[in-house]
């Protein structure tokens, strides 16, 4: 979500660099979830800040649907093992989610799949490749950003 | 666990795995294809 937050999103503009957020949601449900996504996780963050949230805060971004997790297997990106995912981290962010009373789902797909941030450089090069011990760690944003620009 | 391919985490300097999907808008992406540096976020699941 950093990605669709200032001031990422005038980085992104100034590399000229695109989001492609892959699901491994059949494409009905993604559809279903991107408008959920920007009104329950983005404007609430803009919001914060005190900003309006751009007409186009996705102009950048296409969503993309992988069920049969081609692209993930591709990436590398297969299940994780349940202690990996429920790790003390992600308990922890979860009880934090419920003290600020933040929306918090029960997901009805596959919480052991892993994910994973990868960056391609214009010439279809990998210049930054993360998945992450769990599903805590994500790479920083400057991290992606320093590989837009490679 | 026991049917999951082997899969290697693709290294930087590689060329990026290619893929072809359906997007939300309706078209098609086909990542060797596309003319912008892109950041891929392969999520976990829908919050």
């Amino acid at each position: 979500m950093q990605l669709h937050l200032p001031p990422s999103t005038e980085q992104l503009a100034t590399l000229d660099a695109r989001i492609l957020v892959v699901s491994f949601a059949a494409l009905p449900q993604l559809r279903h979830w991107v408008p959920y996504f920007e009104r329950k996780y983005v404007t609430p963050h803009y919001t914060e800040l005190n900003l309006p949230v751009p007409n186009d805060v996705f102009a950048r971004t296409r969503f993309l649907a992988d069920p049969a997790l081609a692209a993930y297997h591709a990436y590398g990106l297969g299940r994780n093992s349940l202690l990996r995912v429920y790790g003390p981290l992600i308990l922890w962010q979860y009880l934090r989610w419920f003290i600020q009373r933040k929306p918090v789902h029960r997901p009805h797909q596959d919480t052991l799949q892993r994910g994973g941030n990868f960056v391609v450089n214009r010439a279809g090069i990998l210049t930054l490749a993360h998945t992450g011990r769990d599903q805590a760690e994500r790479p920083a944003m400057a991290d992606i950003i320093a590989a837009l620009r490679r | 666990m026991g049917n999951q391919p082997v899969l290697r985490l693709p290294r930087v300097g590689q060329v990026a795995p290619n893929f072809s999907l359906h997007a939300t808008d309706g078209t098609n992406v086909e990542l060797s294809v596309y003319p912008k540096p892109v950041a891929l976020v392969f999520l976990r699941h829908l919050a």
